[in-house]
């Protein structure tokens, strides 16, 4: 009996995944454990490893392929079964039916609409029976969510439709945005999940607030601690500041406040921008921050950060004071709803006490979704952040 | 509109279509001279004669087989059973002759004839006084069923009946007759056969029922309002034809349903409508569908016993209830 | 076989060659069918009424074509004498379209209300209300119709017998109940099952009037008829007749009569065949040649209802789902929605399309 490979839920929100590179091809000898593929998600990029020992004997999909978690994209052939039959991922008119109807993820802009044939999407991805009413299935197909690992609080874990998640984070922007999306054609499969989000979120209403801070006082600490950097100072500063700034924490799929504060830090990485994130940070010493910020950092470049270091955080920070640059007007990540960039501490003109002196200065900026936040909450909350830059005693 | 009692809706019917056709004509056990056990006759052979208000033998073989011949022959019958018990005693008539005739002779004749028929339980009248049969004729080709819910439908119900081409049953409940409604002073009032009423709105559940039940259903859904919860009922009116599309159109806007009626639940009408729910209206459901009916026992006597054994407000209330808290 | 003392004349001569003639018609349209139905052109059952036919012919000879009749599951005699055609017949019973019932209703549901005749029927004892009910129109309707029921001596038992019997007498209704007493139900005999050996007798029981003839003798039963008539018409009240007769054949096409003697049978038809019989009571009155012409033109008259029906097709598919109630035909009755999905379900699986799957409105 072969063993099916599936597109794994990586997080309680991914609804889809691509896959990025098979690295094992069909036909190859596989071992259980050993890594499949790699399947990349609009956050992170993930390893798949082989649920089987066995023979990789069929493709379901491409490189580059979409598929709803849960969904079939390969099987194993176990020793036992004797040769499989191998294939790789079949033009559609050759395919047997069950490889037609798994269903394949348009990008048309109007996000994870089903096709017809995805009334097969498929059960949990264990392959034990979902059980969830009719118009629950319905409602998940209508939303593009897998049901798979779905807590039903209907009888018996009954999945009913007040069980259905929302659908896939950037749905909720995606339906702005139905006109546009088309991708061009030569993007890199790895980009297709931001050039989504980006195309989204710019139909939103995305003022800034901005100001430059004398930073004086904290390049001072840094030379003489050296236990914290730039990006761990504006961690821990704006998590704590966030505790009276409800509503630049925001959760734009809510509408409520996030009640965590953990803080996404953008960084560059080989396979592009990734955003790993500080779990409560305001709980953290500046000293753990700036551990916490490098261990991520680390994980980042080599490609090793997992699921659970990446989403869920209630705002971001994106720094580019280390390439140089003083100014970045960063977009927000949703479901968040505001981010702070900074820029590098540079020696500029100032104003100090009436006299002009020069001054290490950083450029702060904060991007807000005047849906959900306006112009003054995000200006006081960024007064206080100014604040923490230029008075950092007052944290320490 | 004016409000009056049930019996004398369909008295008023009575009376409204003898006088519009004189081809019409009434005849059954105890109806000229006493006037029907319910008042539901009086006045009748006085305006009409005796001769267009017949009192018959006890013979309800009889009484069915000639109301089906002159039906045949020119003549609009309405046949009074007295209880719908009884009409086991001419179910040939009934099943056999006037159910089939017109399709079985290539549809050279029409068998308008009406079968009032008192029914359901009431004041320990017993299993054999108690019945709710409709179910049955439901499942015989050939034959309508209506059952009025209120004065409303007792009144336009029976006329669309009269006047109906085809042979159609008419069952009325008992406890009914005495219950006042309000019914519109047009005298061409006819309740068209096949069309359901949604006696009231709401998103939360929808409550299918027809009959007696109707006004136990408007009281559950009454309670159930105080604990936050929308109903809409739905009245059949018309057994059959079935008015399927009001079914659906009520689970399409609630995605879960109960159905409730007096009738036997198992093999009731219930039954068949929630069968074609499942069919026809899978992919609303939310919730399985729910049927009550009486248990499935003769009714009994004793007063305690028969009021344990069907379907009333607090139930169905229940029923709704659990459904909506996604209990069942 | 006794000759008649004189051979009738005039009006008389004429209503004993009419009788005889719709006795052959009857008795070449049964051989016929006969015939075909061990062909395989029949299909269903078939219940011959060859030996009967003086009660058929001689009783509707006194109806006017608004005057009803029921019959039995033995009615081809009654329908052709009532007045329908040959072909009609034949088509239906070949399940032609073209039958007098489309097809729909067969040897033991046949009817023609254009002639009055409210159908044979497949109950026993089926009759009796329809017949009472077509009486009592007449009274409602204020007209002089009659109407005649057709039934045999098992269904003298049947509870609807006396109740409409009782009905009609008290109700003194305007029907003449018309008993083929043939000696045999289907096959239980008279004897077995019931104490009196003349039925008219329960007429007496509900006040009827009633009368006992000879069932083969056509003259007999013509006039007993026509009192019982002219009684009704005059709102004198219902007649029962007891015509003493006897079936030639099985209960139905294919029966093995193990209940009777194959003697019995020869004997009563040598002594007492109604064709022979009226042929004998002309006489002279009727030329051999003419009596010979009789049989040609009915053979003639069957032989073109064959060929009708055959050439004649098979009902259309979709009328088996419709047809049930008036105005179903109408696609704005919401029966016929019904009905269409029924129809549509059938083909040879789909789950009936209707309101509410994939969301459509009704």
């Amino acid at each position: 009996m072969p063993v099916d490979v599936v597109m794994p839920k990586l997080g309680l929100t991914m609804a889809s995944g691509t896959i990025a590179r098979w690295i094992k091809r069909a036909g190859d000898a596989v071992r259980e454990g050993e890594p499949l593929l790699e399947v990349s998600t609009d956050k992170i990029s993930y390893e798949v490893e082989a649920p089987a020992t066995g023979t990789l004997a069929e493709l379901l999909g491409n490189d580059g392929d979409e598929f709803a978690c849960g969904a079939v994209i390969g099987t194993i052939a176990l020793d036992a079964d004797g040769p499989a039959p191998v294939s790789t991922a079949p033009d559609v008119v050759d395919a047997p039916p069950h490889v037609v109807e798994a269903p394949r993820i348009s990008a048309a802009g109007n996000g994870v609409a089903p096709t017809a044939s995805s009334t097969t999407l498929p059960q949990h991805a264990t392959g034990t029976r979902v059980v969830a009413s009719p118009a629950a299935r319905r409602l998940a197909r209508e939303r593009g969510v897998s049901l798979g690992g779905v807590r039903g609080s209907g009888p018996r874990g009954r999945i009913t439709m007040t069980d259905v998640p929302e659908g896939h984070d950037a749905r909720s922007l995606v339906t702005l945005s139905s006109s546009k999306g088309e991708r061009p054609s030569r993007l890199p499969a790895a980009r297709r999940a931001i050039f989504d989000k980006m195309t989204a979120v710019g139909e939103l209403p995305i003022p800034q607030v901005e100001h430059v801070a004398n930073v004086d006082a904290v390049h001072d600490l840094i030379e003489r601690r050296g236990d914290f950097g730039w990006t761990a100072f504006a961690v821990y500063a704006v998590a704590r500041i966030l505790r009276a700034h409800p509503e630049v924490r925001t959760n734009a799929t809510t509408g409520a406040p996030f009640d965590r504060f953990d803080i996404g830090v953008a960084a560059d990485t080989p396979h592009g921008l990734v955003v790993p994130v500080v779990r409560n940070a305001d709980a953290l010493a500046l000293a753990d921050v700036q551990r916490e910020i490098v261990r991520l950092a680390r994980l980042a470049r080599d490609g090793a950060l997992t699921h659970g270091d990446v989403g869920d955080a209630c705002f971001s920070i994106s720094n580019v004071g280390p390439q140089g640059i003083e100014r970045v007007a960063p977009l927000p990540d949703p479901p968040q709803t505001a981010i702070l960039g900074i820029g590098a501490a540079t020696l500029r003109p100032a104003v100090v006490h009436g006299k002009l002196r020069p001054a290490r200065m950083l450029t702060c900026v904060l991007s807000f979704d005047h849906r959900f936040v306006d112009g003054a909450p995000a200006a006081r909350f960024l007064a206080d952040v100014v604040r923490a830059f230029e008075h950092p005693g007052v944290f320490l | 509109m004016r409000t009056i009692t049930f019996s004398d809706a369909t008295l008023e019917a009575m009376r409204e279509e003898m006088r519009r056709d004189a081809t019409v004509f009434l005849m059954g056990e105890d109806i000229a001279k006493q006037g029907g056990i319910f008042g539901q006759f009086k006045g009748l052979p006085q305006e009409f004669g005796f001769d267009r208000v017949r009192d018959t033998p006890i013979s309800e073989a009889a009484l069915v087989g000639a109301g089906v011949g002159a039906a045949l022959t020119g003549c609009r019958p309405v046949v009074d059973m007295h209880f719908a018990d009884f009409i086991t005693c001419s179910m040939d008539e009934l099943v056999n002759q006037a159910a089939k005739l017109r399709y079985m002779f290539g549809e050279q004749c029409i068998v308008p004839m009406t079968l009032r028929a008192p029914d359901g339980i009431t004041k320990s009248a017993g299993s054999q006084h108690s019945q709710a049969l409709e179910s049955w004729f439901l499942h015989t080709p050939g034959l309508e069923v209506v059952v009025p819910a209120d004065a409303e439908d007792a009144k336009g119900l029976l006329k669309a009946a009269i006047r109906s081409d085809n042979p159609t049953l008419y069952f009325e409940h008992k406890a009914l007759f005495p219950q006042k409604g309000a019914v519109p002073d047009d005298d061409d009032f006819v309740v068209p056969i096949g069309k359901a009423k949604v006696m009231r709105e709401g998103r939360d559940v929808a409550i299918v029922t027809y009959g007696i039940t109707t006004g136990r259903a408007m009281e559950a859904a009454a309670a159930l309002e105080a604990d936050g919860i929308e109903a809409t009922v739905l009245n059949l009116r018309t057994i059959w034809p079935l008015d399927y599309g009001a079914v659906a159109d009520a689970v399409a806007r609630t995605h879960r349903v109960v159905i409730a009626h007096e009738a036997v639940r198992v093999g009731g009408a219930g039954a068949e409508l929630a069968a074609w729910i499942a069919e026809h209206c899978f992919d609303d459901l939310d919730a399985p569908v729910v049927r009550l009916g009486a248990a499935h026992v003769p009714v009994p006597f004793a007063p305690a016993l028969q009021e344990a054994m069907y379907p009333k407000a607090p139930m169905i209330a229940d029923a709704a209830r659990r459904l909506v808290r996604r209990e069942l | 076989m006794a000759q008649a003392l004189y051979a009738p004349a005039g009006a008389r001569r004429d209503l004993g060659v009419a009788l005889l003639r719709m006795m052959i018609r009857i008795r070449v349209l049964e051989e016929g069918i006969e015939k075909h139905f061990l062909a395989g052109d029949i299909p269903g059952f078939a219940h011959l009424s060859i030996g009967q036919e003086a009660v058929a012919a001689g009783t509707c000879a006194n109806l006017r074509a608004d005057d009803a009749i029921a019959s039995t599951h033995r009615g081809h005699g009654h329908t052709l004498a009532k007045g329908t055609s040959m072909r009609g017949m034949v088509a239906e019973l070949f399940a032609r379209s073209t039958g007098v019932c489309k097809g729909k209703g067969g040897s033991m549901h046949i009817a023609d209300f254009s002639v009055g005749m409210l159908g044979a029927n497949g109950v026993v004892g089926g009759g009796f209300g329809l017949v009472a009910g077509a009486a009592l129109s007449a009274v409602q309707r204020k007209t002089d119709q009659v109407a005649v029921c057709f039934f045999g001596d098992g269904a003298t038992n049947r509870g609807p017998f006396h109740e409409n019997l009782n009905l009609c007498a008290v109700w003194n209704l305007p029907a003449i109940f018309v008993l083929e007493n043939n000696r045999y139900a289907s096959t239980t005999s008279t004897a077995e099952t019931m104490k009196i050996t003349d039925v008219a007798r329960r007429a007496d029981a509900y006040g009827m009037p009633s009368a006992i003839v000879d069932g083969f003798d056509a003259f007999a039963v013509h006039d007993a008829i026509a009192a019982a008539v002219e009684r009704a018409r005059a709102g004198g009240g219902p007649t029962f007749v007891e015509c003493k007769t006897y079936r030639a054949r099985g209960h139905y096409i294919g029966d093995p009569e193990r209940y009777r003697q194959k003697s019995e049978v020869e004997d009563v038809m040598h002594a007492s065949d109604p064709i022979v019989r009226m042929q004998a009571m002309l006489g002279d009155a009727l030329p051999a040649a003419e009596f010979d012409a009789l049989w040609t033109e009915a053979r003639a008259e069957f032989a073109d209802a064959v060929a009708f029906a055959r050439s004649s097709p098979a009902p259309e598919r979709d009328e088996a789902f419709f047809g049930v109630y008036s105005g179903d035909r109408d696609a704005a009755n919401p029966v016929h929605e019904i009905e269409a999905r029924e129809r549509d379900a059938f083909v040879p699986f789909a789950p009936e399309v209707g309101p509410g799957s994939q969301g459509s409105g009704h």
